[in-house]
């Protein structure tokens, strides 16, 4: 305990080393510094330039795979099946048998009705 | 050999330029994937995720910006987008990781509650930084964990150095609030 000092203190120190924006945080400089170090002490593994150009390699590969003839293939069935589609549409409308039906609005609903007096 | 140079054999389709431009930067870049992710395999993913797109989108690099800036451009973003997806992961594998920490520290012959002090110290200091809004974390890494200038910090974030100064004074009144109680320890 004798070792901290109070917030009010600690609040004018840091207002008075305000250097740079990220200058001296107090008390806390040292920690986020000690932080960082430990994070840094990490070295990137040697291997990793050999690991990211196999994987790069196994992309090439990958798209190697993917032969030119199946491209064409799949396009030329879409086709196949929008013509046929036509063709189909084609036929069925020749066979079709139309029925005109006379509507008769009036008939469907006869005024007369409702001015009879034996209905009221 | 220049960056201009390398990069202009590996378009042509030298791979070994590819591979002395990858260890040219690697440090760099994993450096800054630790400021996001603080795990050294974590951050080794990233930075083969960065490579991997610079790789790839390298014939779409303009030259306008050094080539160091655009990369750090990818590191960052390759970053955040990492820390996103895994989100739901990283809150399990954060419980387990402090359990071992505290189960394999206790074996050691130091004091155990000053260990277990120091590892919530750093514990603390870990959340308050992955806590900052996403443009203060970004200047705050590269300052603390890259030593960048402000001059750098402004072109790779593609703003003004007043912005970015702005961005770390903020930055630092948030780590101060939220490690108020590390004060005097």
């Amino acid at each position: 305990m004798e070792n901290r000092i109070n917030s009010k203190t600690a609040k004018t120190i840091i207002s008075h080393t305000k250097k740079s924006p990220l200058g001296d945080l107090g008390g806390l400089d040292d920690h986020i510094d000690n932080f960082i170090r430990k994070d840094k002490q990490e070295q990137v593994n040697p291997y990793l330039a050999t690991r990211v150009l196999a994987k790069l390699e196994e992309y090439d590969e990958t798209a190697v795979i993917v032969p030119i003839w199946k491209k064409v293939a799949v396009v030329a069935s879409f086709a196949l099946v929008i013509a046929a589609g036509f063709k189909l549409g084609s036929f069925a409308q020749g066979e079709k048998e139309y029925i005109s039906i006379n509507i008769n609005d009036a008939q469907l609903e006869n005024l007369n009705f409702y001015t009879f007096i034996d209905h009221e | 050999m220049s960056d201009e140079q390398l990069i202009e054999k590996i378009l042509s389709g030298d791979k070994e330029a590819f591979r002395l431009l990858m260890e040219k930067y690697q440090q760099q870049v994993f450096y800054v994937a630790m400021g996001f992710v603080h795990s050294r395999e974590d951050a080794e993913d990233i930075t083969q995720e960065v490579f991997i797109r610079v790789f790839h989108s390298l014939n779409s690099f303009k030259e306008k910006s050094l080539f160091s800036t655009w990369l750090y451009r990818i590191a960052l973003n390759t970053s955040i987008n990492y820390i996103n997806k895994n989100k739901r992961r990283n809150f399990f594998t954060e419980a387990g990781d402090s359990l071992m920490n505290l189960l394999n520290k206790s074996n050691e012959e130091k004091d155990v509650h000053q260990q277990l002090e120091a590892t919530e110290t750093e514990k603390s200091i870990q959340k308050a930084i992955d806590e900052l809004p996403v443009k203060q974390r970004k200047a705050f890494i590269l300052s603390k964990y890259e030593e960048l200038s402000q001059r750098k910090i402004a072109e790779i974030m593609q703003t003004s150095e007043g912005a970015i100064e702005q961005l770390l004074v903020r930055a630092k009144k948030n780590l101060q609030k939220k490690l108020a109680h590390l004060v005097g320890k």
